[in-house]
């Protein structure tokens, strides 16, 4: 008796928090997702109205299925991306001590940078008057000079994609040198003895070996772009039009923009469920014991 | 088939010298083992060998042709990874398979091959799992498949029993040493393992920092070693080695050791190191022995008993017959096979 005491007197603290932190949000923001609840009519929650947010989300609101499809293409597009030159970045500095360890710190800088702050520099490094990148943009690709990036409908999705690449590439870099680095070398010289030339190595050896790894880095990466929230707002403002307003934006721009609370609160819930599926398959990977 | 020579080759790992300028032929058909302690360059002149180092001087040929910057794949040679190499995410036919895949044999072909090799090594049961399901034994028999399954020119094996326990070690030497005798194929192999090396090889280089100590047949290893090295690494238990001097043809040290050789014509020595095996010796009584002194300790190891006395600041083991017992402190004589006595110089420690 006393064992158990105290076994839930040490996990009291965190299940508190918990339930202040986690568990009471969540919980209340399920209620107000079943009312009608908007900020500009009311302080006060609004009429119960059972699932009839939920209902309007899913049969009578285009303008958030466009959202979802934004998501899914900016998703596909900045994982595909990233897990590429993440990896080739990992194949070119796991053969160089020296270049490894002066290169990952800079391209590391990326990382270590919070989110809105990586938008709001790459807003300004793409801003059409006094932008440096799009300077260097237009001097290559002098169709694109005067083009404003950010606001133009063919190039603001590919700028996002790339600035989030730019951020997550060098997290995934460092996985991939990680798991590099511990690939068994006798396999590689094997190949080489073997006979296989070197993207025979890569794609017929090395690759096999990192399905491990490369399921979660891609899962994971699937996560945080479905989540990504910051740099739509510092950079495009889900502009132009609506091209960029990917789900989280949607939420964030009802919710505090329209106040519409209840409608946002559904919507936060229809995104959750998706999150939850890949947080689950996560942590099966992660914990499941299988290969 | 061929021949392998290493021409003046060389490794240097910045300031480190992994390998001293050396030059060797492996002859066609040959078993050769690099023999030494870790750190002594036998695998890095492998290694090189192999393509998968590049020397710092020199040139490898096979069967006369410059190989020396040629990638390990246009080399024609196999190897036995110490930890085996295998691909953990291929069955075990694929493992065997894959050199003739990458060389574009068609399916069928393969499948022949593989099924061919297999029987060979014995594994015909196990081609659809993978590595990771098959014991030491059998994941090493997956790796001899998987070289010898393309009949290389040169088979290289990089310590291929050490991870494998006493018994099977010995069963696989059999199994190597047979199967490199019916194929016929040039083969160098390292080891640290001295039996592994007399027992396999055709010819044996022993190395020390990377310098060749040796090079010959076992025999002429375990019977005239070429320097204090080479007869202190050789044999077990090792080569008793007793420092004194040598006047009108006769060996003496402190603790009355008085050896008169075969060999009357030594020059006379100040410094010499005597060096006798211990089955060289037979134990004798202590009085007008050859070397004579107090017993320090015996061990039976079934079929001989090891005798060990003090002698001067020396310590001499001798290989006695199995029936004998000593008692506590006795006085113990050993005489020495005089056919057998080597002599090396104390300071340099060839061989005189």
């Amino acid at each position: 008796m006393r064992d158990s005491a105290l076994k839930w007197g040490l996990l009291a603290p965190a299940i508190l928090i918990s339930i202040a932190m986690l568990f009471y949000p969540i919980g209340r923001s399920f209620w107000y997702s079943l009312h009608d609840w908007n900020l500009t009519i009311s302080p006060q929650l609004g009429p119960f109205i059972g699932l009839d947010n939920y209902v309007r989300l899913l049969t009578d609101d285009p303008q958030f299925w466009h959202s979802v499809w934004v998501s899914c293409v900016f998703s596909f597009f900045s994982v595909f991306t990233t897990i590429v030159v993440s990896m080739l970045m990992a194949l070119l500095l796991q053969g160089s001590r020296q270049l490894e360890i002066n290169v990952r710190s800079i391209l590391v800088l990326a990382f270590a940078m919070s989110p809105a702050l990586v938008g709001i520099s790459w807003r300004f490094l793409l801003a059409p008057e006094f932008g440096a990148a799009d300077a260097v943009i237009g001097w290559i690709f002098p169709r694109w000079a005067d083009v404003p990036i950010l606001a133009d409908t063919s190039t603001a999705m590919v700028a996002l994609v790339l600035v989030d690449v730019w951020h997550w590439a060098p997290y995934f870099m460092l996985t991939f040198i990680g798991a590099l680095a511990s690939l068994p070398q006798e396999t590689i010289e094997a190949g080489q003895i073997d006979g296989a030339g070197r993207f025979r190595i890569f794609f017929g050896i090395v690759l096999p070996q990192l399905k491990g790894v490369l399921a979660i880095a891609i899962l994971l990466k699937t996560i945080f772009s479905i989540k990504m929230l910051e740099q739509v707002i510092t950079m495009t403002s889900g502009g132009p039009g609506s091209e960029t307003s990917t789900v989280p934006h949607k939420v964030y721009e009802t919710a505090f923009k329209f106040y519409d609370f209840g409608y946002a609160a559904a919507m936060a819930y229809f995104l959750a469920a998706a999150m939850l599926v890949l947080a689950m398959i996560y942590s099966r990977m992660l914990f499941g014991g299988q290969k | 088939m061929a021949s392998v020579e290493l021409d003046g080759i060389g490794k240097k790992f910045g300031d480190v010298v992994g390998v001293a300028t050396q030059s060797m032929t492996i002859h066609d058909g040959e078993f050769m083992v690099f023999l030494g302690p870790s750190g002594c360059g036998k695998t890095t002149t492998m290694r090189m060998i192999a393509g998968l180092l590049e020397p710092s001087e020199g040139r490898v040929l096979v069967d006369g042709e410059d190989v020396t910057y040629d990638a390990p794949k246009d080399r024609d040679i196999a190897m036995v990874f110490q930890n085996y190499g295998l691909y953990p995410h291929m069955s075990v036919g694929e493992n065997i398979g894959y050199p003739l895949k990458v060389r574009g044999l068609s399916k069928a072909d393969r499948k022949a091959q593989i099924q061919d090799v297999a029987e060979r090594v014995e594994l015909t049961q196990l081609l659809d799992r993978r590595p990771s399901a098959l014991s030491g034994g059998q994941r090493q028999r997956v790796a001899l498949a998987r070289a010898i399954v393309r009949r290389p020119k040169v088979f290289l094996m990089d310590e291929p029993l050490s991870n494998l326990d006493a018994q099977l070690r010995v069963s696989m030497r059999a199994e190597i040493k047979h199967l490199q005798q019916e194929m016929g194929i040039t083969t160098v192999y390292v080891t640290h393992d001295q039996i592994e090396a007399l027992t396999l090889a055709d010819r044996i280089v022993i190395m020390q920092k990377g310098v060749i100590q040796q090079l010959g047949t076992p025999e002429e290893i375990y019977n005239t070693p070429a320097n204090l090295f080479v007869a202190n690494f050789i044999g077990s238990p090792s080569m008793n080695l007793i420092n004194g001097s040598l006047e009108n043809g006769i060996f003496t040290a402190p603790g009355g050791v008085h050896v008169p050789l075969k060999d009357s014509s030594q020059k006379n020595r100040a410094n010499v190191v005597l060096g006798i095996r211990p089955e060289d010796m037979s134990v004798c009584d202590a009085v007008g022995a050859m070397i004579s002194g107090v017993l320090y300790n015996s061990e039976m190891t079934g079929d001989a008993v090891f005798a060990t006395i003090d002698v001067g600041e020396a310590r001499v083991c001798a290989r006695g017959d199995r029936h004998l017992r000593f008692q506590k402190a006795q006085k113990v004589g050993f005489d020495l096979d005089l056919d057998y006595v080597h002599l090396f110089d104390g300071k340099s420690g060839a061989r005189l």
